[in-house]
């Protein structure tokens, strides 16, 4: 798999913290503790972006037209689906 | 911490409306690192949702939402395809059994969704369908009124 190097400088206390979990085997390397780290920081800052940019007040109306456009979505996927297998 | 699959309508919800069950879910999987599977069928259907409703750079950005949850994993359509037979005939809508089938390969826990149609179907003894609302009460979080 190819892989980015990034170099980050972490203060000390951090570091010590970032071994105490690799020690205990939570992550197998520091390397992927890093990583996890980062995936979760985009995933939570993309919840956050969406909340912030689109939330808006919902009601059972507004659900229950996702659910039938969704209905329509998923009818039109297994119809590709099946013709594909066919 | 038991798997789940996550139905479209949450992630669809959940992204959109803040003030909802399926939101604090979202968020539940992020905080508690709950394993969550997925499927290309999954990816295709939200994302074909978010690009005809909020444009193409919404749904790439919901793409890397999906492919960020730090704790997925993912089930192929060569995977959950091989249980099709077993469920087709048990759902009673033919283009939900993928959802079921991608559940079931990865021996998810609960499969949560907003849809209670699915609940009632016969597949319900094999799957245990809960709404957001039920999944939230069973990390112990007190959910909103609301069924979503």
């Amino acid at each position: 798999m190819a892989t980015g190097v990034t170099s980050i400088r972490l203060p000390e206390k951090d570091a010590v913290l970032v071994e105490h979990f690799v020690n205990k085997g939570d992550f197998k390397s520091r390397s992927e503790f890093i990583r996890y780290a980062v995936k979760k920081t985009i995933n939570e800052m993309i919840l956050r972006e969406f909340h912030e940019r689109l939330s808006q007040p919902t009601d059972g109306k507004k659900v229950a037209k996702i659910q039938e456009d969704i209905k329509k979505i998923r009818k039109q996927l297994w119809d590709d689906y099946a013709r594909h297998i066919s | 911490m038991p798997g789940i699959y996550l139905d479209s309508n949450v992630y669809i919800i959940g992204l959109l409306h803040k003030e909802t069950n399926a939101a604090r879910i979202l968020g539940e999987i992020l905080d508690r690192d709950i394993p969550v599977v997925q499927s290309d069928y999954l990816f295709d259907e939200v994302l074909h949702w978010f690009k005809s409703h909020e444009g193409k750079d919404m749904a790439g950005l919901v793409r890397t939402y999906l492919l960020t949850i730090p704790n997925r994993e993912y089930v192929s359509r060569a995977e959950w395809s091989l249980f099709l037979d077993e469920f087709v005939n048990i759902v009673g809508d033919k283009d939900d059994p993928p959802h079921i089938c991608c559940n079931h390969a990865a021996s998810a826990d609960a499969f949560v969704t907003t849809n209670r149609r699915l609940t009632k179907m016969r597949v319900k003894d094999r799957v245990n369908f809960v709404s957001p609302g039920e999944y939230l009460a069973l990390l112990g979080i007190k959910p909103m009124d609301k069924e979503w």
